[in-house]
Formats: structure tokens, C-alpha cells, sequence
């Protein structure tokens, strides 16, 4: 064998320790990589020993290579087809839950049949140790003709040996597992569906005749229609002897081997984990209390994110304000500002994020990995169904109420891509905290009584149109088959904080390099329009440490109102007329594509004169130049809806990769703001509000 | 040398009790899983579907004769959590309703 790396994949079920497995395998070699042209990024690394190389890829978890969800069929393609290449795995771990045999072998015998050298990662064995769970493996492999290694991946037991058995399952070449007959009838149905193909020179694997005789997805892929005509002939013509269709007989002839292959096996009806699981159900899942418990934990994950997220979050605007005053007092002028407030301001706004979007995701893999996520979406897939939706997008959603950036981010917990789509695109509906000092400000000065009244309402607003348009997108662009619901709830575990350690650090990595270049390089973008055409700002003009992070333009240039951006404000005020806005508003918004907070500071900038305004005098200055309380409630309205900031919006793009949906998400967001806020200001006006 | 196993049968097997052979003595008795009060135990009789969804019921375990207990209900009486084959896995109510199981009553 040369040594040209080789293709090693892993595949298991959903919570069998994959992960933890790849951590073990490629210590800290992971980098991302794209599976060709999928849309799902994956982590592949890499293993060397002294004579080779492995290039380990951590698959989506599925249960069955028939999949029902897009994520499963990255795995079932790359498996049965291989990758664009046309190049399928040298070799498969299958990683099986040792407490889920039963299950997890129905996986193993699809694998067996894809003639593709396979080793079974036997894992959380201490578990089956501590559950008295007795299995003669022996047995099992002998049986089954392959390798069975016990594994404690959280501990890294059983990592060597697999390496080794791995080394030498190459080594040896000959790979003969054990070949597993159903009956007659589809023994016989599955031989003249290989003849059709065969008697033209194609040379399928019996896990694909399999496919084909049961008719599932992707078996045809790339075989002519006219033989696949005749094999669907076959199928059709002969009748199975167990159950009603093909897949009756197979999954009924599977199954019961796996009852042959374990009948020596002792399993406890019930451990003490189970009762535990149980026990904590019982509480975790209540009728009426299962709910308000969930809903506690998500306000403390909330808080935990947001109010923790906060302090270094002040930390790193301070220090990025000092280090964009020291660049500037140092070399003053056009560089200076150009580093100092654009460059440094761009990277300062893209750190601001780093903490919550940590924090949160060290939550959710936390909670993740106890086993309550599912749980989770237990109880609240009934009402999220309203909207189209599977259970596991409540919390994402949730947090966009805190940050749409690491609520984009938490969305990778869903699966299924249409959900994570539609997830995705209804998150900037959640009001975000960004968006609250511009309500604060605006209904102190139309709405002194019924303020929170009037902020509340507008939260229930945004919350509101995500539920119409989450219906409305559901069943008309995205509506794509949706995946059944046959989720598995874990038992409960308690996490291994090394292995949420090592996804949080992946994930920081991805975000400061791939989302994070994006968003410095967008703020540059921005700086240079609300700088140019450039003038020298007189020295000893003080910006407020407010924005100086967040790069917009001093007090006096933008007085002035000659630069880019204020033309964009101007270009468009004829188009937001009818909302009733003032050009002062219209450029406000403008500038608060970058950042929301932008937009009381320039308001303040642009009615007072100063960027240091006090908040009273801004507040009579907003009542006085926003010419109706309509116009001030239609404000609030497109504040709360149109695109968050440019931070959202590259988050969205890198994770969903497709540029029509981020295009599409602006243009939506745009269009509902402006209607929604065309409809307050013509109601409001209506009303008597002018 | 490869290890051969696995189970023949020449002649069409009968389910255990699939709806129309049972349903004369116990017209009651065959439900389908969404009817099955929690706590209790049911024998699959088999799945009303030839879909995607079926497909992965039965490939999840869902196979005639294998027994399945309704563990609790979500608030709303709406996702159901079963326990099958030693795991806990949850289907919604019209996905439980493909499914006809023989109830086991107990006590």
C-alpha cells in the first residue's frame, strides 16, 4: 500500500460518543473542511502514525442509511456514492452506544453489506460494566466477521487499540465479513436485480440491491433508468414472505438476527440509570410543571449569556477605544483614523462578540450533552409546530431575544437544514437588546406614560410575525418534506467538560476567522463611507467612547451631512416619505445597518449638533423633530424589523452558504419593515396620532 | 471462509396478530399506539404506511411483534415518549397513529 492518506469515517447513531471519539482520534487537528458542495460543514482531521496517514471525518449521526433528513444524507452519500471524487471511505468506524446494541447493530448490518472494510468502536463500555450489561464480544465479532473494540471515549480507553486494529485492518487488505442470508424470497429477488446489472457491467455492492429492491432513496443514483426500470420490475413482481413490502422482510430479518447475535447477552430490563432517567423525567417532563422548568432554564442560560457576556464584552470596547485613541494620537490624519477607527473599530466590534456567543454555546453543548436538549424539544414541539417548526428552534429563537449573532450560531443544533433555514431567517424577528435603547429613547419622548407598554407591544410584535411568517415561509417556500419526528431522548449523562471545552475552542476558532474577517472587513466598508469624500477632522475633536468602537463618523463631519452615507440617508428619504420619516431618521437607520446601537447615537449626533448630548435634551430634540407620534410608532416598528446589523447578516450568510437565502432574509426584512411600519403610520394617522 | 447466519423461511409467514385476524375475537383490544393510555404496554401488529415515515419507523425497531410501552405524554398530550427496544424515543401523535399495536392490558 502507498502512502497516500486514507479516508476514514465515522458514522453512529446520534449521541453514541462520535465526537468524542474524533477528539480522541485527531487530538487537536481538526479544521473544517466542506464535503463537496454540501452546505454543511465538517470536521475532518487527521490521525499520523509513522507509516501513514488517516483523514478522519466526523459524519452526521443517523440511524439508518435509508435517511429521512438532508444532514443524514451527507453521511448515506458520501457512504454509498463517495464524495465528489467519486472516493468512498477506506475504511468505516461504526461507534455504537454499548447500552443501545440492540438498536446500533441494525446500522452495523447495513454497513457490512457497502464492501467497505468496517471496525466497531464498542463505546461507553464503562457504562455497560456499571449496568452489569453482559456481552460476549467475542461472540459478536466472530459472528459478525469483524473487529469489535470497547471504547471509554470520554476517557480516551480503547483509543490505542483502535489505532492499532485500524493499522492493521489496511495492513491485511482482506476484509470478509460475515455474509448475512434473508430468505428465500428476497435472497432470490436480490439475485435477479443483480443479474439485471451485472449482464451490463455494473458491479453493485449488496447493500445497494438492497436499496434498490426496497426502493430507497438515492439507490438509483447515477444507475441507467432503463435497468433500474426492470429492478423496480423485480421488486414489484415478487412478493416477500414476511410482512407486506420488501422492507418489512428486511428490517424483520435484521432485527431478528440481532436478537440471534445477542440471545447470549444478558441485559437488565432497568439500570439505576434508566431509574434515574426516569425518576428525572418524571419531574424534567411534567405535565404542568415540565414547561416553566424549561422556561427557568432557558432565562438562566439568557441571563448567564447576556448579563455574564456583558462584562468582557465592556472590557474589550474600552481597551479597542483606548488602542483607536492612542493609533490616532500617534499618527494623526487620514491613516490614523483609517486604523484606528476603522481597522481597530472593526476588529473591536467583531471581538464584542466572541463572549456570548462562547458562553451561550458552552451552554447549549452543556445542556446538549446531558440529554435535556431533546427533551426540550419535547415539550415545546407543539407549539412550535405552529410555526412550521420542529421543537429543538425554540431555544435558538429564544436567544435571539439577547443577540442575533450567537442565536444564528445556536441554531446548529437542529438537524434538519429546512428547519435550520427557517430557523434562521425568523431570528431577526426577535427583538435584540441592541434594539432597546432605541425604544427607550423614543417612547421617553412620545410615550412617557405607557412606555414599557409600548415596548412590550413591540416585542409581541416581532414575536407575533415570526409565528405568521414562520406559517406563511413553511408552506410556501420551504416546504420541503419535513423530517418525521422520531427523535431519541438519551438517558441522562452527565457532560464531559473536556470534550464541551474542545467544541467551544473549534467554534471560536470558526467564528473569529471565518465569520469574524467578514464582519472587519464590512466595518472598514462602512467607515469608509461615512468618511468620504475625506476631510481632516480638526485635532482635540473628541468622539464619544461609545462609538469609537464601533467606527462611525465625529460629531462635526457628520453635521455637515457630505459624506456617502449621508447621500444614501438623502437618496432614500423620497422612498420613506410615506412612512413619515425625516431625513434625520432615514440616515439614523442607515447608519444603523452597521451596528442598531448607531442609531440613537446618530440621531443625537445629527439633532443636537454633539455626540456627548445628554439624554434629556435628546429626548425633547426627538420629540420635536419627529413630526408625529405615528410617525414615531411607524420608527419603532421598522427599528424593531429591518436587518438587525451587518454582524447578523454575515453570521447568516456563513451559516447558511447559500446567498440567495441571505439575500433573500435583507429583502424580506425590508419589505415586512416597511410595511409593517407603512400600516402603523397610516393607522396611527388614522387614529388621530399625527 | 465466510460465517453464514441468519434465518430462511420457504413458506409466507403470518403475523401475530395483524388487525383482520385478531379483530373477530377482540374487536377492542387492536389500536392504534396514540390510543394506548400511558404506562401501558402494546405488541405492534404493524404500520399503516408504506412512506418514508414507515420505513423509518421499522428501521428504528418499530417491527411486528416487538412490544412498546407509552412512557408519558408531552403538555398538550402531544409528542408521545415511548420506550421500545430499551431506548426512549419520541413520535408525534399522527405518527403514532400509523402504528396498530395489540394492547397488553396490565392489571
Amino acid at each position: 500500500m502507498t502512502d497516500k492518506s486514507l479516508l476514514v469515517a465515522l458514522v453512529g447513531n446520534p449521541n453514541s460518543g462520535k465526537s468524542c471519539i474524533f477528539n480522541q482520534l485527531t487530538a487537536s487537528h481538526a479544521k473544517v473542511g466542506n464535503w463537496g458542495g454540501v452546505t454543511v460543514e465538517g470536521k475532518t482531521g487527521a490521525l499520523r502514525s509513522d507509516r501513514r496517514t488517516f483523514n478522519i471525518m466526523d459524519l452526521p449521526g443517523l440511524y439508518s442509511l435509508s435517511t429521512v433528513s438532508p444532514d443524514e444524507e451527507i453521511t448515506r452519500d458520501l457512504i454509498i456514492h463517495g464524495d465528489a471524487q467519486r472516493r468512498r471511505p477506506d475504511l468505516i468506524i461504526h461507534i455504537i452506544d454499548g447500552c443501545q446494541l440492540e438498536r446500533s447493530l441494525y446500522l452495523t448490518l447495513q454497513l457490512l453489506d457497502q464492501d467497505i472494510p468496517l471496525v466497531i468502536a464498542l463505546n461507553m463500555f464503562d457504562e455497560m460494566r456499571k449496568r452489569r450489561l453482559i456481552v460476549d464480544i467475542k461472540a459478536i465479532s466472530g459472528n459478525l466477521g469483524l473487529p469489535i473494540i470497547p471504547t471509554v471515549a470520554n476517557r480516551g480507553e480503547g483509543i490505542r487499540e483502535l489505532v492499532d486494529t485500524m493499522q492493521q485492518m489496511i495492513d491485511d487488505k482482506a476484509f470478509s465479513p460475515a455474509l448475512f442470508r434473508f430468505d428465500y424470497a428476497t435472497e432470490k429477488a436480490l439475485s435477479d436485480i443483480q443479474e439485471i446489472f451485472s449482464n451490463s457491467g455494473f458491479d453493485l455492492s449488496r447493500g445497494r440491491l438492497i436499496g434498490l429492491l426496497t426502493n430507497a432513496p438515492s439507490a438509483d443514483k447515477d444507475l441507467p433508468g432503463e435497468l433500474v426500470g426492470r429492478s423496480r420490475e423485480v421488486a414489484e413482481s415478487a412478493k416477500p414472505a414476511v410482512g407486506e413490502t420488501w422492507i418489512d422482510a428486511i428490517t424483520h430479518a435484521r432485527y431478528k438476527a440481532i436478537s440471534i447475535l445477542l440471545a447470549k447477552s444478558v441485559a437488565p430490563r432497568l439500570s439505576r440509570d434508566d431509574k434515574l432517567t426516569s425518576r428525572l423525567d418524571g419531574i424534567l417532563l411534567h405535565n404542568i410543571w415540565g414547561i416553566p422548568i424549561f422556561l427557568l432554564i432557558i432565562f438562566l442560560l439568557f441571563q448567564a449569556t447576556f448579563s455574564l457576556g456583558a462584562l468582557p464584552m465592556r472590557g474589550i470596547d474600552a481597551g479597542m477605544s483606548f488602542l483607536s485613541n492612542q493609533i490616532k494620537f500617534t499618527k494623526p490624519g487620514f491613516w490614523g483614523e483609517l486604523f484606528g477607527d476603522g481597522i481597530v473599530g472593526g476588529v473591536g466590534m467583531m471581538l464584542s462578540f466572541v463572549p456570548t456567543v462562547l458562553i451561550l454555546l458552552t451552554g447549549i453543548y452543556f445542556i446538549e450533552d446531558t440529554g435535556y436538549m431533546a427533551r426540550a424539544a419535547f415539550l415545546m414541539d407543539r407549539v412550535m409546530r405552529l410555526i412550521g417548526l420542529h421543537g429543538r428552534a425554540f431555544i435558538p429563537l429564544m436567544m435571539g431575544f439577547g443577540c442575533n449573532v450567537p442565536a444564528l450560531f445556536a441554531s446548529r443544533s437542529i438537524g434538519n437544514p429546512r428547519d435550520r433555514l427557517l430557523t434562521m431567517l425568523l431570528t431577526p424577528l426577535m427583538s435584540c437588546s441592541a434594539r432597546l435603547p432605541i425604544y427607550v429613547m423614543v417612547t421617553a419622548a412620545f410615550f412617557p406614560k405607557y412606555g414599557s407598554l409600548v415596548i412590550f407591544s413591540l416585542y409581541l410584535l416581532g414575536a407575533l410575525l415570526a409565528l405568521g411568517l414562520g406559517r406563511l415561509l413553511s408552506r410556501t417556500l420551504l416546504t420541503g418534506p419535513p423530517a418525521p419526528f422520531v427523535m431519541e431522548l438519551p438517558v441522562y449523562r452527565f457532560p464531559s467538560l473536556k470534550n464541551i471545552l474542545r467544541q467551544i475552542g473549534f467554534m471560536a476558532g470558526i467564528f473569529a476567522k471565518r465569520i469574524g474577517t467578514f464582519i472587519v472587513f464590512f466595518a472598514v466598508f462602512i467607515w469608509f463611507l461615512s468618511n468620504f469624500p475625506y476631510s481632516k477632522v480638526p485635532p482635540g475633536s473628541s468622539q464619544s467612547p461609545e462609538i469609537s468602537a464601533t467606527s462611525i463618523e465625529s460629531a462635526e463631519s457628520l453635521a455637515k451631512r457630505d459624506k456617502y452615507i449621508h447621500y444614501l440617508g438623502q437618496f432614500i428619504e423620497p422612498v420613506m416619505r410615506p412612512l413619515g420619516f425625516t431625513v434625520e431618521m432615514d440616515i439614523a437607520l442607515v447608519s444603523g445597518l452597521i451596528a442598531k446601537e448607531a442609531v440613537v447615537v446618530t440621531m443625537g449626533v445629527l439633532l443636537t449638533g454633539a455626540s456627548d448630548t445628554d439624554k434629556d435634551s435628546l429626548i425633547e430634540q426627538l420629540r420635536k423633530n419627529i413630526p408625529s407620534t405615528a410617525a414615531a410608532l411607524a420608527f419603532l416598528v421598522f427599528v424593531l424589523l429591518y436587518i438587525p446589523c451587518l454582524s447578523t447578516i454575515v453570521t447568516l450568510q456563513y451559516e447558511n452558504r447559500q446567498w440567495i437565502w441571505t439575500a433573500f432574509s435583507i429583502g424580506y426584512l425590508m419589505a415586512v419593515a416597511y410595511i409593517a411600519a407603512f400600516v402603523t403610520y397610516r393607522l396611527g394617522m388614522a387614529l388621530g396620532l399625527g | 471462509m465466510r460465517f453464514r447466519f441468519g434465518f430462511q423461511s420457504k413458506h409466507r409467514q403470518t403475523l401475530e396478530c395483524s388487525p383482520e385476524s385478531s379483530s373477530a375475537q377482540h374487536p377492542a383490544d387492536i389500536i392504534t399506539l396514540n390510543a394506548l393510555p400511558d404506562g401501558q404496554e402494546g405488541q405492534i401488529c404493524g404500520i399503516r404506511s408504506r412512506g418514508r415515515i414507515a420505513r423509518r419507523l421499522a428501521e428504528m425497531g418499530f417491527t411486528p411483534g416487538t412490544t412498546v410501552q407509552v412512557v408519558r405524554r408531552a403538555p398538550f398530550t402531544d409528542p408521545i415518549l415511548l420506550r421500545i427496544r430499551g431506548y426512549l424515543i419520541s413520535l408525534r401523535r399522527e405518527e403514532a397513529a400509523l402504528i396498530v399495536v395489540k394492547h397488553q392490558k396490565s392489571n
